[in-house]
């Protein structure tokens, strides 16, 4: 009656998990014997008990051994990637969690390269799209100035488009206005600001430990805590955050299933070089919807890029294997070729690949001079790249994924351990670091009313602020990944126009690209910034517009623009009309 | 004020919402309604749970392993928890009266300061009181903001399941019922300590607290006269004393009776009782002139009990289901807005002068 009896779950969190190896023993087992034997037969039904068996915990399984006030945090989190990072960073930021909290971060690997990165040598190709909303929120936690500015380099305008009919080219155009819209940033960059961020914390605070495997998780007594066995130590917290990516172990344990479906594609990235142009800066980023997925070129620096190729898995593979020089043909070949070229140069890749035979650069371009001779098309075109640094080519499985929920008894989720998503509108990391801002501020509310940050109802503000934004980017990037890599018809006129009248209707523009180029959630304008009401005299008025009020001014805006829309368009069939009626009554009168 | 005035109010207070049902009066609680009784008895643990109410005791021991099922009965309780420490926080922690004085050559850091006061573990060094805890949902956020807690509860399974519950936490800086502990490491400061006891027995021994709370307690006395005195004669000077409650209004009696208990099923059937319920102003005016007034209690800062025989605040607060939260009613005193947000919950707050 003193005690309740304590739950406790193990997990295992490197790939090579049991509950996935026995099934596939008890799979494999029907192709060596067709009709499985009874000894066979007993051996699956064992492989099933045992695998059923895994979950529940053994009866070997220790008690956890006491441990002491040094290894009992109030926050463990798990990852040091960027979420994990930005998390750390955000609640040191703030007064009460910096006074009165324990953070243990825990990273598998070594944070050393992170730390050690000198922002020289090649460009990483784990870049990501941060959006002027979040870098604010980053300058407002102390986290931006650590970053290298010369190796982040601002995205000013954004270009959209599809041409499955060459003689058409419609086209979305996202303008910069004085602000970048973002920025792009190696994720090592952003990671080592984080890093420091961290170093300049007060002492105590926050405790890194990296090449700590977490083995083994488990609540303990009264479920008042979780530890976690790292090695033959034990650590415990209140609270574990999850930023350990897509295949959480963190959302194992607290049982959290996940829905999605996954993109039946790869995308593939390398770091582009190619010269600078002196007349146009590489300030703006690209993106080219093919049948197979987009393609994106995003800059780095006047003479290197950064692409993201989203095409089917066997083709991505193909890529991948192509020597240097036919990969930038390939690349220059997939911004520029018209859709049914491409899809030529597309076979021959993939039917050189099933011979185990990649097309050499000679042969590539073989192929691409035998194409009928492309017309000049009118689609706004990236600079012609002259190479791919052949280290940087890797490439990667997409898809959409959600947790169920964010939180459970003393677990919650950030970043990609709670959602991923198609690279295609660069919201992934984005997501993230809103995950971390919010779930930042609602611990340190609820430490400030001595809250256990570990409960349900302390935790409930953070999926409730995070969960329907998140889901419904998810939703949005998913929908038009389907509208995009449509190619009938109807879809492609539907498109076409849909894109001609967004690109003019310049509210129905800004709201896209409040979604797209920036988080889905606005951060909070920081002190600095608010103290004389704007920041820079082009800043939106305070308090003018915003929540519903903004949103009400908006459809007021786009009601009015749409009537004069209409009006141009009744005057011209007006016009049509008298001209009609006229010519016949002329016809009439010459008869 | 005439001694008449104050035993008419008494009696008010009495006949209105200290009136015990009459299936109560044959038990032991309704002898020991004089205070002097109070007083001759209060050194036996007995029959000092004078203010009470044993089917009350009976009912929440009935209910208390699910003090700690943050969605289970106690939800809204659990929900609820965060809003009135808050309402506490800007009460004791910026406390207007302890505000430190303003200086020119510092005038630099009033954010700073002001940001400073609020934040961080804001109950250090302060002794606090926490009658009727239940399980320890308030006592343990006490401790856990720094405070030196004694948490009371006249129920033994509710203090066994508060102690155990404790236990499980390694960072709360519990103190068994055998005064062992804390086993907190020196750095994290406070002091969580469950008595079964009565605040009359408490109040006997010549305790004496820096803040007193008794969150959604007074509606489940016998004695809420009685009761209240109690507490304020256990608040030392400059202390703080905290309560909340509910009303008694048509309002109160369709939200938390007939909604949440008969309809909803969100409290069991049986929790509260409509003629238990004490009206904010009864409150404000009981502690007024049964209590010692304002010679007693400070006025407030922002002059909310500028009426005349009323002391201390009271602040509405409701639960708004679509945010999942309670939140505490704005509105300025004296005004029909303010008075709308106390006509279910409230919270009650008074500091004594020092």
């Amino acid at each position: 009656m003193r005690r309740i009896a304590s739950t406790s779950r193990i997990f295992e969190p490197i790939v090579a998990s049991s509950s996935r190896r026995i099934p596939r023993v008890a799979a494999a087992l029907p192709t060596f014997n067709p009709v499985p034997s009874a000894a066979a037969r007993r051996a699956t039904s064992y492989a099933r008990a045992y695998s059923t068996h895994s979950t529940a915990p053994p009866a070997d399984l220790g008690p956890i051994p006491s441990i002491s006030a040094e290894n009992t945090y109030d926050i463990v989190i798990i990852g040091g990637g960027p979420a994990g990072l930005a998390l750390a960073s955000a609640l040191v930021s703030h007064k009460t969690i910096r006074d009165t909290t324990r953070i243990l971060l825990l990273e598998g690997g070594s944070l050393k390269p992170v730390r050690e990165w000198d922002d020289q040598g090649p460009w990483s190709n784990r870049v990501s799209s941060l959006t002027a909303e979040n870098i604010e929120w980053l300058e407002s936690i102390d986290a931006w100035q650590g970053i290298a500015l010369d190796r982040s380099r601002a995205v000013d305008d954004i270009i959209v488009w599809a041409n499955p009919d060459t003689n058409a080219t419609p086209m979305l155009h996202f303008p910069g206005s004085d602000r970048p819209l973002a920025r792009m940033t190696e994720n090592i960059n952003t990671q080592r600001a984080l890093l420091r961020r961290l170093e300049r914390a007060p002492e105590g605070v926050v405790t890194v430990r990296e090449g700590a495997r977490v083995a083994e998780m488990r609540y303990g007594e009264g479920n008042g805590w979780v530890g976690l066995r790292i090695g033959d130590e034990w650590v415990r917290g209140s609270l574990v955050i999850g930023a350990d990516g897509p295949n959480s172990p963190v959302r194992t344990f607290a049982k959290i299933d996940t829905f999605g479906h996954a993109y039946n594609a790869h995308g593939l990235v390398a770091t582009l070089e190619h010269r600078p142009d002196p007349v146009w800066p590489n300030h703006t980023a690209f993106q080219r919807f093919l049948p197979t997925g987009p393609i994106a070129f995003l800059p780095l620096a006047e003479d290197a890029s950064t692409m993201v190729w989203s095409t089917t898995p066997p083709l991505a593979a193909a890529l991948k294997r192509l020597e240097p020089a036919a990969l930038t043909m390939a690349i220059n070949a997939g911004f520029t070729l018209p859709e049914q070229d491409l899809a030529i140069m597309q076979e021959a890749l993939l039917a050189a690949d099933l011979m185990n035979a990649p097309l050499s650069a000679d042969g590539l371009k073989g192929i691409l001079a035998a194409l009928p001779d492309a017309q000049p098309t009118d689609a706004p075109l990236p600079p012609v790249i002259t190479g791919v640094q052949p280290s940087s080519v890797a490439s990667f499985p997409l898809r959409l994924t959600h947790a169920d929920a964010y939180t459970a008894h003393r677990v919650a989720l950030v970043g990609d351990a709670a959602h991923t998503t198609h690279p295609l509108a660069g919201q992934g990391l984005n997501a993230g670091l809103a995950d971390a801002r919010v779930l930042a501020s609602t611990l340190d509310k609820a430490r400030s009313v001595g809250s256990d940050v570990g409960g349900i109802t302390a935790l409930a503000p953070y999926p409730r602020e995070r969960y329907l934004p998140n889901h419904a980017m998810l939703a949005a990037v998913d929908k038009l990944n389907t509208v995009f890599g449509a190619r009938n018809p109807f879809m492609n006129w539907a498109r076409g126009t849909g894109l001609e009248v967004i690109n003019e209707l310049g509210p129905l523009k800004a709201f896209f690209m409040a979604n797209a180029g920036s988080s889905a959630s606005r951060a909070p304008r920081t002190g600095a910034a608010r103290e004389f009401g704007r920041a820079h005299a082009s800043d939106p008025l305070p308090g003018v517009a915003a929540g519903l009020p903004a949103a009400l001014a908006d459809a007021a805006e786009a009601v009015q623009v749409a009537r004069q829309v209409a009006t141009a368009a009744g005057g011209v069939l007006a016009e049509g009309l008298r001209n009609a009626l006229r010519r016949g009554a002329d016809a009439l009168e010459k008869k | 004020m005439s001694s008449c005035r104050t035993a008419r109010a008494a009696t008010r207070l009495a006949s209105t919402a200290l009136r015990p049902r009459p299936a109560l009066l044959a038990t032991r609680t309704s002898r020991l309604a004089t205070p002097s009784s109070t007083r001759r008895h209060s050194t036996q643990q007995q029959t000092t749970l004078n203010t009470i109410n044993q089917d009350e005791i009976d009912h929440f021991s009935r209910l208390s392993q699910h003090w700690w099922d943050e969605t289970g009965e106690f939800a809204l309780l659990h929900r609820m928890n965060p809003e009135r420490v808050e309402y506490l926080r800007q009460k004791v922690a910026m406390d207007p009266h302890a505000e430190p004085e303003w200086t020119f050559a510092d005038r630099s850091n009033d954010k700073r300061r002001d940001e400073a006061r609020g934040s961080g573990r804001w109950l250090e060094g302060k002794r606090c009181l926490d009658v009727g805890c239940g399980g320890g949902l308030l006592a343990e956020t006490l401790a856990r903001l720094g405070g030196d807690v004694v948490a009371i509860d006249a129920s033994a399974h509710n203090i066994a399941i508060a102690r155990t519950h404790a236990s499980c936490d390694p960072l709360l800086p519990f103190v068994d019922e055998h005064g062992a502990g804390p086993s907190t490491p020196a750095s994290i400061p406070g002091r969580l300590e469950y008595r079964h006891t009565s605040a009359e027995a408490l109040h006997a021994a010549g305790e004496k607290f820096d803040v007193v709370c008794s969150m959604e307690v007074l509606e489940h006395v016998d004695q809420p006269g009685e009761f209240l005195k109690c507490l304020g004669d256990m608040v030392k000077p400059g202390g703080h004393l905290a309560m909340s409650t509910i009303s008694r209004t048509p309002l109160a009696q369709l939200l938390t009776i007939t909604m949440a208990e008969d309809i909803l099923r969100f409290v069991t059937p049986g929790t509260h009782h409509y003629h238990k319920y004490v009206r904010p102003e009864e409150l404000r005016r009981f502690v007024a002139k049964e209590m010692g007034g304002h010679a007693v209690w400070e006025a407030n800062e922002d002059a909310s009990d500028i009426r005349v025989g009323e002391v201390g605040e009271t602040r509405g607060i409701i639960y708004d289901p679509l945010g999942g939260r309670w939140r505490l009613w704005p509105g300025v005193e004296g005004t029909w807005a303010k008075g709308m947000g106390e006509l279910c919950n409230y919270m009650y707050h008074a500091k004594k002068r020092a």
